[in-house]
C-alpha cells in the first residue's frame, strides 16, 4: 500500500475580539434580535391599534350610546309629557285627572333625572339648564291645567246635579275653558322649546358619534398602513435571516460534510474560512483528519516491519528458514526446471568465538558474515540464516561451476575479512558445503548432499569449500 | 312606550349604538354566571335586623345574610346556620348544633359566641329591630360550647325556629353589626360590593360553607319610576324583575319570547291602613263606612292577568286558621254615607292619603280616592318615595290612610302593638294574642287566630283588601326563580341560566 505524504497542519489562528461580537452565534443572535424587534414592533403595534380601537368602541358603546339613548329617551319623555298633558285635558272625572297628573309627575322625575343623566355624562351643566328651566315651566303649566281641570270637573258635575243649571256656573265653565285655551296654548310653545331642545342634544351626540367613528377609521387607516410596513419589515427580516443561515451555516456545513464523505480526506480538502465557529469546527477537523493519516501512516509501516520479521532473520537481516523454505516449496518445480546448486555455510568454531569474546559478538560476527554473503553474492542468489551460525545459498540460473566459484571467493573474502571489535580483530573463516542438483533430486536433497558435504569440510579441517561431485550412482539410483 | 325614533337618521343612528352596545354586552349575554335584578323600592340601608321595610330582606335576606334556620319557597323550615335543634320536654329550652365551617365575608368564623351575640342584639331595644317583638318570648341565651347555642324561653312557642328565620334574626357579628347597614357582613354565598346607595352589587363569596352557587354576580337595581321601569325592561336590562302583574305592560313583554311570566302569591296583605290617631279614624262606624265604601273588585282591575285573592281580615288564606270574612263589609256606598252620617261627617270629612312608590299603591290609590269621594270625603293624595314613607308614615305615624302591602307571613300581632304605626289600641286583641301566644295545642289556638280575625274585620281595624300576587318576570333561559315568596327574598343562590 502507498502512503501519502501530508503537509503539516497549522493551528488555526484565534480571533482576536470576542467571538460573542465576531462569531456565527453573535451575527446570528444579532439577526434573531432584528427579527424579534421587529416582529415585537409589529405586534405592538398591533396591540396599540386594538387597544386605541377598544377604547374608541368602548367609550362609543359605553358613553356615546348611552348618552344618544339618554338623549333620546329625554326628547321621547318631554314628547310623551305632551302626552300625557291632553289626557289631563280630556279627563272627565278625578279618577282619569289623578291618573294623568301621576303619569305627568312620572314622566317629569324621569325627565329630570334624564337631565341630571346626561348633564353628568357629557360632563356640562350649563346647556341643560334651559332644558330643565323649560321642563320647570311646562309642569307649571300643566299643574295650572290640572287646577282647571279640576274645576271643570267639578263645576261640571254640580251642573249635572242640578236640574236647572245655574247661569254663572255655565260662565264659570265657559270662562275656565278659555283659561284651558290659553293653558294649552302655552304649554304647546313650552313644549316645542323642550322637544328642540332635547332634539338638539340628540343631534350634537350623532354628529359626535359621527365625527369620532371617522376619526376611528381614519385611525384604523393608518395603523393598517404602518401594519402593513411592519409585515414588510418582518418579512425582509426573515428572508435575511434564512439567506444568511443557508450561505454561512448550511452550504459550509454540507462542503464539510462533502469533504469528510471522500474515501480518504486530506486536511487540505477541509474548507477553513474566516474565524467563526463553523471555521473552528473545519480546523478541527481538518486536525482530526491530520492525526488520523499520521495513525494510519505508523500502522503502515509496523506492518511493513511485521512483514519483514515475519520472512528475515531480525540479527543479520538475511531470510529467514521459514522463507527460504517457503521460497523452496514454492518454487521447486520451476527451481529443477532452471537447474539449481544448493549451498550450507556454517561459521568455523563459532562457539568459540562466543566463549570468548561473548554472544555480543557472536552476534557481530553472524552479521559480519551475512553482509559478506550479501556483498560477494549476486542478487539473484537467495540466500538465508539457516539456523544458529549455519547459512543456506540457493543459486539458479547459473553453471554449478559459477556457483563454485563464487562461494569460494566468497570463502576467501571472509577469511580475508577480520571482524574489528574496538582494536581487536577477529579472524573468521566458514565452512562451505555446495552440492548440485542432482539428477531426479529435488532442492531438498541437494541441500542434504550439501550439508554432507559440510560435515565433510568440517572435517577436512575447515575454511573450506567442499563440493559433492556427480557420481555414477546418482544417475543409477534416482533420488 | 315605544322605542321606535321618529327621525329616519336617528333610527339608523340607534342601530349603530345598539350594534356598538351588542359589542360590549355581547360578553354579558353570554355569561351565564350574573343577572340583573330590578326592584321598585330603593332599601333605606343594607341591615334586615334595623328596618322593618322588607326591600333590604329581598336583597340581603338569604344572600348576604343568613339566620339559624331558613324558609324554602314552599313555606318549609330546613337548617341554615344550624344544623339541628332540639326542644325540651317542658318545650321552655330549644338547644341549636351549628354548623362548623362558617366564616363571615370578613374571614371572621362563626361559633355560639356570634349567634348569641346576634340574638342578645335582636332582643335589645336600643338595637331597633322592628321585629323584635316576635322573639320576646327569648328569655336567655346561653353558649353550651363552642357551637352548640341554648335558647331559654319564657313560655313554649313552637313558632320560634320558624321566626328564628326571619331577616329580622340574621346572623350578625360583632365587628361589623355597627356598619351592616352600609358595608353589610354576613355568612351568606354573596358579599357586597362596597355601595353607593344606589344600585347594590353582590359577587359569589369564595369561602362560603354551602355549594358554589350558579349565579357568581348579581346587580339590585331599583326603579321607583313605572315608565323607566317598563323601558329598562323592554330594552333587556333587567333579568327578573319580581313584582310585574300590576305593571300595565308585563303581558306585552311577555308575548316577546324572552321574558317569562311566573305566576306566584305572597304573604303579603294589602290594606287601606288607617291612622287611629285620627279624630275620625278613631271612631269605628267611620272605619266601617270606608270598608263599605270602597269597590274591591274594581280595584282588582289593577291586575290585567289574575285575580287576587280577597281578605276580609288581616290574616293569609293560605293558612290553615283562616277564616273568610270578605264580604264582612260588601261594597255598599249608601250603607257608607249613612254611617259616615251617623259619626257626624255628612259634610265634612277630609282625609289624606299617602300612597308608597310601588305601582300596586299609586294604581290602587286612584280606586280608593275615588270611592272615597263617591261617598263624600274629600281625599287629597300624596305620593312618597320609600324613605319618606317610612320616616313619615311607619315612623312618624303623620298620615291618615296609606295603601300598602304587609309582607312578612303570619303578622297579625302587629295589631297588638300600639306602638305601631296603626296606632290601633284594643285592649281586648291584646288581651286575645297573649292568649294566642301561650296556646300550644293547634286546634284551639286556631280556634283563637279566628277569634282575633273576626275581632279585626269587626273592629274594622283597617280595611283589608286583598293578597298581592306575586307574578314575577324574567328573561326567559333564568330558572331557580321563587314562584312563591312567603318571605321577602329574592335568593339568587336557587337561581341558574339554563
Amino acid at each position: 500500500m502507498g502512503t501519502k505524504q501530508t503537509a503539516a497542519v497549522p493551528e488555526q489562528p484565534v480571533a482576536n475580539a470576542s467571538p460573542w461580537l465576531t462569531g456565527l452565534m453573535s451575527r446570528t443572535v444579532v439577526l434573531s434580535l432584528v427579527l424579534m424587534a421587529v416582529t415585537l414592533g409589529a405586534i405592538l403595534l398591533a396591540l396599540n391599534a386594538f387597544t386605541q380601537y377598544r377604547l374608541t368602541v368602548s367609550q362609543l358603546a359605553e358613553h356615546k350610546t348611552q348618552e344618544l339613548m339618554t338623549a333620546n329617551l329625554l326628547r321621547q319623555q318631554t314628547e310623551s309629557l305632551v302626552s300625557s298633558s291632553a289626557l289631563l285635558l280630556l279627563a272627565n272625572n278625578h279618577f282619569q285627572r289623578r291618573e294623568a297628573m301621576f303619569e305627568v309627575a312620572d314622566r317629569a322625575e324621569w325627565i329630570d333625572r334624564l337631565i341630571s343623566q346626561l348633564a353628568a355624562l357629557r360632563a356640562t351643566h350649563e346647556q341643560f339648564e334651559e332644558i330643565r328651566n323649560d321642563r320647570d315651566r311646562l309642569v307649571e303649566k300643566l299643574a295650572r291645567l290640572d287646577v282647571l281641570v279640576q274645576q271643570r270637573i267639578d263645576l261640571r258635575q254640580q251642573i249635572e246635579r242640578s236640574d236647572t243649571p245655574n247661569q254663572a256656573d255655565l260662565t264659570q265653565l265657559a270662562d275656565i275653558e278659555t283659561q284651558l285655551v290659553a293653558v294649552i296654548q302655552n304649554t304647546r310653545q313650552v313644549s316645542s322649546n323642550l322637544g328642540v331642545a332635547a332634539g338638539y342634544q340628540v343631534t350634537v351626540i350623532r354628529d359626535e358619534v359621527g365625527r369620532t367613528v371617522a376619526d376611528l377609521n381614519t385611525h384604523i387607516a393608518s395603523q393598517a398602513t404602518l401594519l402593513k410596513a411592519a409585515a414588510a419589515a418582518v418579512f425582509v427580516s426573515v428572508l435575511v435571516l434564512v439567506i444568511f443561515i443557508q450561505f454561512s451555516v448550511v452550504q459550509r456545513i454540507r462542503r464539510l460534510q462533502s469533504s469528510m464523505s471522500q474515501p480518504r480526506p486530506l486536511p487540505g480538502d477541509i474548507e477553513v474560512k474566516g474565524s467563526d465557529e463553523i471555521a473552528h469546527m473545519g480546523t478541527t477537523i481538518r486536525r482530526y483528519v491530520d492525526n488520523i493519516n499520521a495513525k494510519e501512516e505508523r500502522i503502515l509501516l509496523m506492518n511493513r516491519e511485521l512483514n519483514f520479521l515475519a520472512t528475515h532473520d531480525a540479527l543479520t537481516q538475511l531470510h529467514n528458514r521459514h522463507y527460504f523454505e517457503q521460497t523452496l516449496n514454492q518454487q521447486g518445480k520451476a527451481l529443477q526446471a532452471k537447474g539449481f546448486s544448493a549451498a550450507m555455510i556454517d561459521i568455523d568454531h563459532f562457539k568459540r568465538i562466543n566463549d570468548n569474546f561473548g554472544h555480543a559478538v557472536g552476534d557481530q560476527a553472524l552479521r559480519h558474515v551475512a553482509m559478506l554473503m550479501r556483498r560477494s553474492l549476486p542478487e539473484g542468489v537467495l540466500l538465508a540464516r539457516y539456523g544458529g551460525e549455519e547459512f543456506a545459498v540457493l543459486a539458479s540460473g547459473v553453471s554449478f561451476e559459477t556457483t563454485q566459484q563464487w562461494l569460494e571467493q566468497l570463502r576467501q573474502l571472509i577469511a580475508a575479512t577480520p571482524l574489528r571489535v574496538g582494536d581487536i580483530e577477529i579472524m573468521i573463516t566458514v565452512s562451505i558445503g555446495l552440492a548440485p542438483q542432482l539428477p531426479g533430486g529435488d532442492v531438498s536433497q541437494a541441500f542434504k548432499a550439501a550439508d554432507e558435504c559440510l560435515y565433510l569440510a568440517k572435517r577436512s579441517g575447515r575454511n573450506c569449500v567442499t563440493v559433492r561431485p556427480l557420481r555414477k550412482s546418482d544417475e543409477e539410483e534416482p533420488q | 312606550m315605544s322605542l321606535a325614533p321618529t327621525w329616519p337618521t336617528l333610527r339608523g343612528w340607534l342601530i349603530i349604538a345598539f350594534c356598538l352596545s351588542g359589542l360590549c354586552s355581547g360578553a354579558a349575554l353570554a355569561n351565564t354566571t350574573s343577572v340583573t335584578i330590578d326592584r321598585q323600592i330603593l332599601p333605606p340601608h343594607l341591615d334586615p335586623t334595623r328596618t322593618a321595610s322588607a326591600s333590604t330582606a329581598e336583597v340581603t335576606h338569604m344572600n348576604v345574610f343568613q339566620g339559624l334556620t331558613r324558609i324554602d319557597q314552599h313555606a318549609q323550615l330546613s337548617p341554615a346556620l344550624a344544623t339541628d335543634w332540639q326542644l325540651s320536654e317542658d318545650g321552655l329550652t330549644l338547644t341549636f348544633q351549628l354548623r362548623e365551617d362558617v366564616e363571615f365575608h370578613d374571614r371572621r368564623p362563626f361559633d355560639a359566641e356570634v349567634a348569641a351575640f346576634s340574638l342578645l342584639r335582636l332582643l335589645d331595644p336600643a338595637s331597633g329591630n322592628p321585629q323584635r317583638q316576635l322573639y320576646e318570648v327569648i328569655e336567655d341565651v346561653s353558649v353550651e360550647d363552642t357551637y352548640r347555642l341554648r335558647l331559654q324561653l319564657s313560655r313554649p312557642d313552637a313558632l320560634l325556629p320558624f321566626r328564628l328565620a326571619l331577616s329580622a334574626a340574621v346572623m350578625v357579628h360583632p365587628d361589623s353589626a355597627a356598619t351592616n347597614d352600609k358595608a353589610p357582613v354576613g355568612t351568606g354565598p354573596y358579599q357586597v360590593l362596597p355601595w353607593a346607595g344606589e344600585a347594590v352589587s353582590l359577587t359569589h363569596f369564595p369561602h362560603y360553607w354551602g355549594p358554589t352557587p350558579a349565579i357568581r354576580d348579581a346587580t339590585f337595581t331599583f326603579t321607583a319610576n313605572r315608565f323607566e321601569l317598563e323601558h329598562s325592561l323592554s330594552v333587556g336590562n333587567v333579568d327578573l324583575h319580581a313584582d310585574a302583574s300590576p305593571l300595565p305592560s308585563h303581558l306585552q313583554l311577555a308575548l316577546r319570547g324572552d321574558y317569562s311570566i311566573l305566576k306566584g302569591s305572597s304573604e303579603g296583605e294589602v290594606i287601606l291602613a288607617l291612622n287611629h290617631a285620627h279624630p275620625a279614624l278613631a271612631d269605628r262606624r267611620v272605619r266601617r263606612a270606608l270598608s263599605h265604601a270602597i269597590d274591591k273588585q274594581a280595584l282588582l282591575s289593577i291586575y290585567a292577568d289574575t285575580t287576587p285573592s280577597l281578605i276580609g281580615s288581616h290574616f293569609s288564606p293560605h293558612h290553615p286558621a283562616y277564616v273568610d270574612l270578605v264580604d264582612y263589609y260588601p261594597y255598599d256606598p249608601e250603607r257608607a254615607r249613612q254611617l259616615l252620617a251617623e259619626a257626624g261627617y255628612t259634610d265634612g270629612l277630609e282625609l289624606r292619603l299617602s300612597l308608597p312608590p310601588p305601582i300596586y299603591a299609586e294604581r290602587g290609590g286612584l280606586f280608593i280616592a275615588h270611592d272615597l269621594e263617591a261617598i263624600g270625603i274629600r281625599v287629597s293624595l300624596e305620593r312618597l318615595g320609600w324613605a319618606e314613607w317610612l320616616d313619615q308614615v311607619f315612623t312618624r305615624k303623620e298620615y291618615d290612610l296609606t295603601l300598602v302591602s304587609h309582607v312578612e307571613p303570619f303578622d297579625i300581632d302587629i295589631y297588638a302593638r300600639p306602638d305601631y304605626y296603626f296606632n290601633y289600641a284594643n285592649e281586648t286583641f291584646q288581651t286575645l294574642w297573649a292568649q294566642i301566644e301561650r296556646t300550644q295545642e293547634t286546634e284551639q289556638r286556631h280556634r283563637l287566630l279566628a277569634e282575633a280575625q273576626q275581632l279585626l274585620a269587626e273592629d274594622a281595624a283597617n280595611v283589608f283588601l286583598y293578597m298581592k300576587p306575586q307574578h314575577s318576570i324574567h328573561r326567559t333561559g333564568l330558572q331557580g326563580v321563587w314562584r312563591n315568596t312567603p318571605i321577602p327574598a329574592v335568593v339568587l343562590e336557587d337561581m341558574y341560566w339554563e
